[in-house]
């Protein structure tokens, strides 16, 4: 997994052109479609422009007015000191790939680059953290330019673990959160459903923002098999001898029911829950992020 | 019940493999690495009591359609009776000697008698005349009088070694087997060929009796425009009768005739104007009916057809040759031959070609290369090909159409000289006997040279040596070359006396193919035919099929000098397995077999696919 992949200048180019129609509505709100509520006190200078009325006077560069004799205002970037976590599943189960391109933990690590990447433009601050039945990989948060290309790395070089168990590992990263921020997980969300809602409540209690991406490959999302077989678990080696032309509706039921059952409970507790079909391509993920964050303010 | 090949009942060994897989791997659906594995777990997993029963009926199915393959291979029978129980076959004479007035129904009479005397053994029934068929095999007598009922005199000949040996396989080595025969006794039956009967059947003769004259059409031969029908009386005194000709549905007017006895008589008719079958039949109320008529084909002798490839539209190739092959030999032409340019006979379809006698190539030039498959054709068919060279002849391409391998290897050669006959006893030059030194009279101004070849035969040369003419069979066929032009060109050959004979058979010799049968004996008339007098279709060619007359014969035997002529062997060995084969054959079990066995695949196919 190269960096070049997480910044493929098609996606961003088209990523862009998304918050391209966002500036159109409101100029200059660039970080608005990721507009913080808890705006820090650093800013960084970004250019000049003539003073025009009502602009603060406290802005005036009187250095440049003394100089040139004309007024100029300061114009300052916003800097937020948001601190955003991506928490990825690397369970057995997410390395599954059905008849599509990517695993689903392949995939995960596409759209974790590519959610970095883009908070790294707007300076968040940026933590990743990787569990299965525990936390496998821990990358402090930081907004220098270099982390980035740490977390990148950490990303291309992935591993895959073994069984799921997300309420451990979530209630230790609740547990170790201080700071209010946005915690982004990419899960299948195949363990026991309680668990994984009672963790990322968890997280939601201590005052974070949660977004919860269920990833899920095409054969999960529609089991397409057609022979009778014995389908095996990957993490815990179960199997169960099925024929799909009788079992198919009724998986479709209970995965339907599973998806119910998360878009009630979370979005009860304020997390976002979107189930994304890792054939489908990147940027509509990065879309359906930056959408749902602008839902929410 | 037994087994005529007992040893593939080993072969039932192979139910193991179902069970085996039953008892060990029962669960033969693949594995498939999943995620969700969960969420299957609410559909109803089919190891249920159905399920159970599902794989009980497939396990049976396939062990009983295993058992019976083994079975059918082992050709079952079932044994026919106890063997203390003694056999009497009755053989039946049906040769259509037998269609004198009353001698069939006394021959049944006589079967009915002695089937009704055997009651209370196994009596087999078996009807022959240059076949023998077993009617009923060795059973009750009710059978036995049942396959009586569909019998009668038919249109074939007399054998009886036939028979003899048809009843020796339905006997076996049974102990107290009788044999009667029922027939005229006719003694061409044996037709020196050796009967053979194992001693340990008794052989009785039982003389239906038959027909005490017999006059008979003995041939029927279309030639030169006329019928020539041959006549004979096999009875003791002069027999007078009319003999007609004509078609199958059409008979002309009688022709009176007084036939001496043992005498023959030839009648001779204008043939029919029309190609087609013509029938000779003759009023013999007292002999045989069926050697009453007799069948034959009428038509016009085919001419051999020549086909002569000229080369270009306005090349004269092909005169003195074509004037040669025309001319008259008796009052016809010997020939039917036709020129071409060499685009038109590259526009025959090798099906055309093939149908052709003879093919005269006297120019390559403008020939395609899709000739060749003519060609081919002409081969495979055994038409032939004569070359003659000449200045539009090209050898390389002679050899590309006609794929001669090695190719003839030809330089042109312009040294003077004269033909001299090799081999005088060859099919071309044997009509000239000592005529063929007048070839050396022939001047050659200019040849082919041509090279050694193993694969041609030369069976004339020039004065100088080289090969003047040379034979080489291809395929089926068979090539001329005629190393020199016949055109006039490279020699004065056309201006000779022997040039018209050396044409003509020489081409006779290459157009030379087995003529067609046009006709057949009843005994010879394939399975899928009548086997009577008349005219069938074989192959797509129609056939005249007559009866033998050996079988016209009135000359017989009475029962003791039957019974002496036939030599008495000991019983072969095998026997007995031929007696059960016979009994197999009869029964076909493994037919039954193999059909359960179907019934059985067809039922796992529908279980297993539930």
């Amino acid at each position: 997994m190269a960096d070049a992949r997480f910044l493929d200048p098609a996606l961003i180019a088209r990523l862009g052109s998304m918050e391209l129609k966002a500036r159109t509505v409101v100029e200059g709100f660039i970080a608005g479609l990721h507009r913080s509520p808890y705006r820090g006190f650093s800013v960084e200078f970004a250019e000049y422009r003539p003073y025009a009325a009502g602009d603060d006077l406290s802005t005036l560069d009187w250095k440049v007015y003394a100089r040139s004799d004309r007024h100029y205002v300061k114009k300052f970037e916003e800097e937020t000191n948001l601190e955003c976590h991506l928490v990825i599943d690397v369970s057995a189960s997410m390395a599954y790939r059905g008849h599509s391109t990517m695993s689903k933990l392949e995939y995960g690590c596409v759209l974790a680059g590519s959610l970095a990447y883009l908070m790294n433009r707007q300076r968040d601050s940026l933590a990743m953290l990787a569990f299965d039945d525990e936390i496998r990989v821990r990358i402090p948060p930081a907004a220098r330019s270099g982390h980035l290309h740490r977390v990148l790395l950490a990303l291309e070089r992935m591993p895959s673990g073994g069984r799921s168990n997300a309420a451990r590992p979530l209630r230790q990263l609740a547990e170790a959160l201080t700071r209010r921020g946005l915690v982004i997980v990419l899960s299948d969300f195949l363990d026991d459903r309680e668990h994984v809602v009672r963790g990322l409540r968890q997280l939601r209690s201590r005052g974070k923002d949660v977004i919860a991406f269920q990833l899920l490959d095409p054969d999960e999302l529609h089991f397409p098999f057609e022979r009778a077989a014995r389908f095996q678990d990957v993490e815990t080696g179960d199997e169960i001898a099925a024929d799909p032309s009788t079992a198919r509706s009724t998986y479709l039921e209970a995965l339907a029911d599973l998806r119910d059952y998360y878009t009630h409970e979370l979005r009860g507790a304020g997390i976002d829950f979107l189930t994304l079909d890792t054939s489908q391509p990147l940027d509509r993920a990065l879309v359906a992020y930056l959408e749902a964050r602008s839902r929410r303010h | 019940m037994q087994f005529l090949a007992p040893l593939y009942l080993v072969g039932a060994v192979l139910v193991a493999l179902p069970i085996l897989l039953h008892l060990f791997r029962r669960d033969l659906k693949p594995r498939v690495p999943f995620t969700a594995v969960r969420l299957l777990r609410g559909v109803r997993v089919d190891r249920s009591r159905n399920r159970r029963l599902r794989d009980v009926v497939l396990l049976a199915a396939r062990v009983v359609a295993l058992l019976l393959l083994a079975t059918a291979f082992a050709r079952p029978y079932r044994a026919g009776g106890t063997s203390d129980t003694p056999l009497t076959i009755v053989a039946v004479d049906r040769s259509f000697s037998m269609g004198a007035p009353g001698a069939f129904e006394r021959a049944l009479a006589l079967a009915r008698s002695e089937i009704d005397r055997a009651a209370r053994t196994r009596v087999a029934v078996i009807a022959f005349d240059d076949r023998a068929e077993v009617l009923a095999g060795p059973g009750l007598a009710e059978d036995a009088r049942g396959a009586l009922r569909t019998l009668s005199a038919g249109s074939g000949g007399t054998r009886y070694a036939a028979m003899f040996d048809r009843a020796a396989e339905l006997a076996g080595d049974e102990a107290g087997a009788r044999l009667i025969v029922i027939s005229d006794l006719q003694r061409s039956g044996f037709g020196g060929e050796p009967a053979e009967l194992p001693k340990g059947i008794d052989l009785q003769a039982r003389e239906a009796g038959g027909a005490h004259a017999n006059v008979a059409i003995d041939s029927m031969e279309v030639r030169d425009g006329l019928v020539m029908v041959t006549v004979h009386n096999y009875g003791a005194a002069a027999a007078a009768t009319t003999l007609r000709l004509g078609t199958p549905s059409n008979q002309s007017a009688g022709r009176s005739l007084k036939v001496q006895p043992g005498a023959t008589t030839a009648v001779s008719f204008n043939a029919p104007a029309a190609a087609g079958p013509i029938e000779a039949s003759l009023a013999d109320p007292d002999g045989y009916p069926a050697d009453n008529a007799r069948f034959a084909l009428a038509g016009p002798r085919a001419l051999p057809r020549i086909v002569l490839v000229t080369g270009d539209t306005d090349s004269s190739n092909g005169f003195y040759l074509s004037r040669a092959l025309l001319a008259d030999t008796d009052e016809a032409p010997a020939f039917d031959v036709q020129e071409m340019t060499a685009q038109q006979f590259g526009a025959m379809q090798p099906e055309a070609v093939a149908q052709v006698a003879a093919v005269v190539l006297l120019a390559t030039r403008g020939i395609p290369r899709r000739a060749a498959e003519g060609f081919t054709a002409l081969f495979d068919a055994g038409g032939g090909v004569f070359v003659a060279a000449g200045p539009e002849t090209n050898p390389a391409v002679v050899s590309q159409l006609l794929d001669l391998d090695p190719p003839l290897a030809a330089d042109e050669d312009n040294q003077p000289g004269a033909l001299v006959v090799r081999d005088v006893r060859h099919p071309v030059f044997r009509a000239f006997d000592t005529a063929s030194a007048s070839f050396a009279q022939v001047t050659i101004d200019r040849e082919w040279r041509l090279g050694s070849d193993r694969a041609f035969t030369t069976i004339a040369v020039f004065s100088s040596g080289a090969p003047a003419l040379l034979e080489r069979s291809v395929r089926n066929g068979r090539v001329l070359v005629f190393a020199s032009d016949v055109d006039r060109r490279w020699n004065d050959f056309p201006l000779h006396a022997t040039f018209v004979p050396f044409a003509q058979e020489a081409l006779r010799y290459v157009a030379a193919r087995s003529p067609a049968p046009t006709a057949m004996s009843v005994a010879d008339v394939p399975a899928d035919q009548p086997a009577r007098p008349g005219i069938i279709s074989v192959g797509g060619r129609s056939r005249a099929v007559n009866v033998d007359t050996r079988e016209s014969t009135v000359d017989r035997l009475t029962p003791s000098e039957f019974t002496a002529s036939v030599a008495r062997i000991d019983a072969r060995p095998g026997r007995a397995s031929r007696r059960a084969r016979v009994q197999e054959a009869a029964q076909n079990v493994w037919w039954y077999g193999l059909a359960l066995m179907l019934v059985m695949l067809v039922v796992e196919a529908f279980v297993g696919a539930r």
